[in-house]
């Protein structure tokens, strides 16, 4: 083949494929937003997984009766602020139970907003 | 690289914005859809899927993205590995469109006269092996540097050197009874 011929070919081969610009941009944008609902999704089903394991841990985990033993000693001096009208003290392991549960409902609330 | 294109990838790999991203697919939507339509021999639709997924994958993988080679170059290489992985997981289709290479070959032999009334570059494309097709691609129709297409493919320097040669020669091969033709 003469030098004219290969000339003629690089020539040809600069030609670059026909595409028209026909909504693929909007296709490939609607395919993201779908993976990133889908990531988020995912994201937060982790999220709220890992704090249910956490708070079971930390509810097997805990030395009730150790601290049960302790916070007794000191329930005579919380007895004056956490009685009720009746007269009947409210135990203050109750009460940090309540407190660990609004607490966990709390965070769930923010990670699902 | 420009400079606007540079901000985009910034504000993409920081916020994950998809208003930026947006931007660089419109930016470069034609050369990886027209890249990805040369190594499906022509077909569209497997081409655009193969792209948008392309373009998927980069949203995903923006992070990783080092500015050691243009922001082009590094989807074209992830486009020629989602191309590769099409054709592996189909490899086993006798129905798919990408034959291997002996069958190309011998189809080459066969039909290299199927052209014989048309110059087309185009319809020339469909007889070459896919290195063939993507360096020749690479090279001409997008400029690239031997370098640059041999980060792309992930092959070396003279691999993709023999397979531009090999591709130029087919195509003058195939391409040749049609000089005859205007000569006669």
């Amino acid at each position: 083949m003469k030098r004219e011929d290969d000339k003629w070919l690089e020539q040809q081969l600069m030609l670059q494929p026909q595409i028209n610009k026909d909504g693929f941009n909007d296709i490939v944008m609607t395919e993201i937003e779908v993976f990133r609902k889908k990531e988020h999704e995912m994201r937060k089903n982790i999220l709220l997984g890992t704090y249910v394991t956490s708070f079971i841990i930390l509810l097997i985990a805990t030395p009730w009766g150790w601290l049960s033993t302790w916070l007794n000693d000191y329930q005579s001096l919380l007895t004056i602020f956490t009685a009720s009208e009746q007269g009947t003290p409210f135990p203050i392991i109750s009460l940090s139970i309540l407190f660990v549960i609004s607490f966990t409902i709390f965070i769930f609330g923010q990670e699902t907003n | 690289m420009r400079d606007i294109e540079k901000q985009w990838i910034r504000a993409a790999i920081i916020n994950k914005d998809t208003k930026y991203f947006g931007y660089l697919v419109e930016e470069h939507q034609v050369t990886v859809r027209g890249y990805l339509r040369r190594l499906t021999k022509g077909s569209m639709a497997l081409a655009d899927d193969l792209a948008q997924e392309t373009f998927l994958t980069a949203f995903r993988k923006i992070s990783t993205y080092k500015n050691t080679g243009t922001f082009k170059s590094w989807l074209l290489a992830i486009a020629y590995h989602n191309f590769l992985q099409h054709i592996r997981k189909n490899s086993n289709n006798p129905h798919m469109n990408f034959p291997l290479d002996d069958y190309e070959a011998k189809k080459l032999s066969q039909n290299s006269d199927a052209i014989f009334n048309k110059i087309d570059i185009e319809k020339a494309f469909l007889y070459l092996k896919k290195n063939e097709r993507s360096t020749l691609t690479l090279c001409y129709s997008y400029g690239m540097s031997h370098s640059e297409i041999s980060k792309i493919m992930d092959m070396p320097l003279g691999t993709v050197k023999s397979h531009i040669l090999r591709g130029k020669n087919a195509l003058k091969k195939i391409l040749n009874p049609v000089e005859e033709d205007i000569l006669c």
